[in-house]
């Protein structure tokens, strides 16, 4: 059976594997200080066994999701829209035709900022499009703006 | 073209607005007063404690009057408020949907009216004017209304490379007045009683008079008099319920004390929604919902009172299909291809799935869903923004994908839920296309 979230004639760009990094670096910093705090109220009894076990099981849940969540990003320019997939156990896939954009937003946070990476959102009249592209490299994430700018000029229509 | 009326200076509102808001809260203000300078033992200086926020209050509701200014020019209205910091709220026509003409019963006994206008765009976009003379609230409407039709078709008539035509007859619009629709008052208050919202009412009302005899108190006299009015303020507001054709566009007048008349240009509706109830199936009574974009709902509305989403609160087959194809062209088309979901499908909705379907045909996309309540809704291509479809996990075995159609915020959904994949995809790329190429038949007219 063919899959659906690759369609024919469609050739995904993958996203960069910092958006993996990324996404560790964020949820460790967040488990580090967490566990931490739990440990130190615990330091006096052997349970700090406990929430040490449990974040160490997530710190390897975590490596594993963010590959495989980086993994499934894509997205694809075609001729007259763009498409753009995500998700691993609930996958998304959503196609925009260029007439229907209305701006183009770039995003990045500190961590993504120090591992070059951005966030595109393409936005339309509907909150419902929710076409975002994660860990996108700079230099195309300001590529891929100009490029959707323009084609959404020339095959402009409003609301 | 430019007329006198194109540039305006900044002007207030009616001197009158202070005073027509104060009496919203003034009974509150003046019963608990009187309450506490009735009651036993006070001094005097409680007197001058009222007297001081009744002042206070007067006297920023002028300073707030006197700081507000609005503005209508050849592109946008303008209107700036605020006594410290400066706002200024601009409305280009373009990004227009809808103007409403709103009379509260404070309004009304002053002659004045309020005028409310929407934008596209999420988030808190009506901006009001109030409050002004009727018929000078009745002008800027007819004004605003031409402006934001001819800028459209200007654009259109720019961007396709014809000479720019000005709209003419501007001012018609509220001399050109057609009933579409007079729902009569008997039947939206039986459709109303019949809805399991008032149902439900009934049966908890009945319930409190029945556990009141039996205790023997007269405690839910007041329980039951704050259930009876927010009861019947939704059927007051939906009171002489008349839907015209103006040049422009459809308005609806309604309202018994408190009046609205709302006005929606024919290329701001985004979708249509034919919503029937399980009890009023047999009855053959449909609801009429509309898609605008912009806020359906008024910040900070009572019971519903701001819902602009209904267009017929209570309507037949024959006038809701004859008004869907009028406002969506081509909608009566019965679709080309319907995708249903498969019997597999029955363990996300063991009843409801055979009750679901997706259909398009060259002009529209449309689906159904419900088997209590059923929804129809409606959206032409022209208004589609994109189409997505996703899958989780039990999906994925049983091979299923729902499909989505993604519009502007409002009441009206297209979608299709877990319907077979191969059937998705090919179902949502053909959509795309017709997306791509529909443009709105009503801004080249």
């Amino acid at each position: 059976m063919s899959d659906i979230f690759s369609p024919v004639g469609v050739e995904w760009t993958r996203v960069s594997p910092r958006l993996a990094a990324a996404r560790r670096l964020g949820r460790f910093t967040l488990l580090v200080v967490i566990t931490g705090l739990f440990a130190s109220g615990m330091s006096a009894s052997v349970w700090w066994i406990v929430p040490a076990a449990l974040s160490l099981f997530v710190s390897v849940w975590t490596w594993v999701w963010a590959r495989r969540n980086q993994r499934s990003w894509g997205y694809f320019a075609g001729p007259e829209e763009l498409l753009v997939t995500s998700g691993v156990m609930f996958r998304r896939l959503v196609a925009v035709p260029y007439g229907r954009m209305q701006f183009v937003d770039v995003k990045a946070g500190p961590i993504q900022r120090t591992l070059g990476i951005a966030t595109v959102h393409l936005h339309t009249a509907s909150q419902l499009t929710a076409a975002v592209i994660r860990g996108v490299p700079d230099e195309q994430a300001a590529q891929l703006r100009n490029q959707l700018t323009e084609l959404g000029e020339s095959r402009g229509a409003g609301v | 073209m430019p007329q006198a009326l194109d540039v305006q200076a900044a002007r207030r509102t009616s001197p009158l607005t202070p005073i027509i808001r104060l009496t919203a809260i003034f009974p509150i203000i003046a019963v608990s007063a009187v309450e506490q300078l009735s009651g036993p033992g006070h001094d005097d200086s409680v007197e001058f404690v009222w007297l001081g926020i009744g002042v206070l209050l007067a006297l920023i509701s002028a300073l707030t009057w006197c700081f507000t200014t609005y503005v209508i020019d050849a592109t946008e209205i303008r209107v700036e408020t605020g006594i410290f910091t400066k706002r200024v709220r601009r409305i280009p026509f373009e990004r227009l949907q809808a103007v409403d003409v709103l009379e509260p019963l404070r309004a009304r006994l002053f002659g004045m009216a309020a005028l409310r206008i929407d934008m596209a765009g999420g988030g808190k976009s009506a901006t009001r004017v109030e409050y002004l003379p009727r018929a000078e609230v009745e002008r800027l409407r007819a004004l605003l209304l031409a402006r934001a039709h001819g800028r459209q078709a200007n654009a259109v008539a720019a961007s396709n490379g014809h000479d720019q035509q000005p709209s003419s007859g501007t001012l018609l619009d509220s001399v050109n007045l057609t009933v579409i629709a007079r729902v009569p008052n008997g039947l939206m208050v039986r459709s109303r009683l019949l809805s399991t919202a008032y149902l439900s009412i009934g049966l908890y009302l009945i319930f409190i008079v029945v556990t009141a005899v039996a205790a023997g108190s007269p405690k839910p006299v007041f329980t039951l008099a704050v259930v009876a009015v927010g009861a019947v303020s939704p059927l007051l507001a939906q009171w002489d319920f008349t839907l015209y054709r103006t040049e422009h566009g459809l308005r609806v007048e309604r309202g018994l004390f408190s009046k609205r008349s709302e006005s929606i240009p024919y290329d701001r509706i985004q979708g249509l929604e034919v919503v029937e109830p399980i009890l009023w199936r047999p009855l053959h009574w449909q609801h009429l919902k509309v898609d605008v974009a912009g806020n359906p709902k008024e910040s900070g509305s009572r019971q519903g009172r701001g819902d602009r989403s209904t267009m017929l609160p209570v309507s037949n087959p024959a006038l809701t299909q004859w008004l869907v194809a009028e406002l969506i062209p081509g909608s009566h088309e019965p679709p080309q291809s319907v995708v249903r979901p498969p019997l597999r499908s029955w363990i996300f909705a063991p009843i409801g799935w055979r009750y679901r379907w997706l259909g398009t045909n060259p002009w529209t996309v449309c689906s159904q869903s419900g088997w209590v309540t059923r929804r129809t809704s409606v959206i032409p291509h022209y208004k589609v923004q994109s189409v997505s479809y996703r899958q989780g996990p039990i999906q994925r075995i049983l091979g299923l994908t729902t499909l989505a159609i993604h519009t502007p915020k409002g009441p009206v959904k297209v979608r299709g839920r877990h319907l077979p994949d191969a059937m998705v995809a090919a179902e949502a790329f053909a959509e795309v296309g017709r997306v791509r190429r529909a443009r709105s038949p009503f801004t080249n007219r």
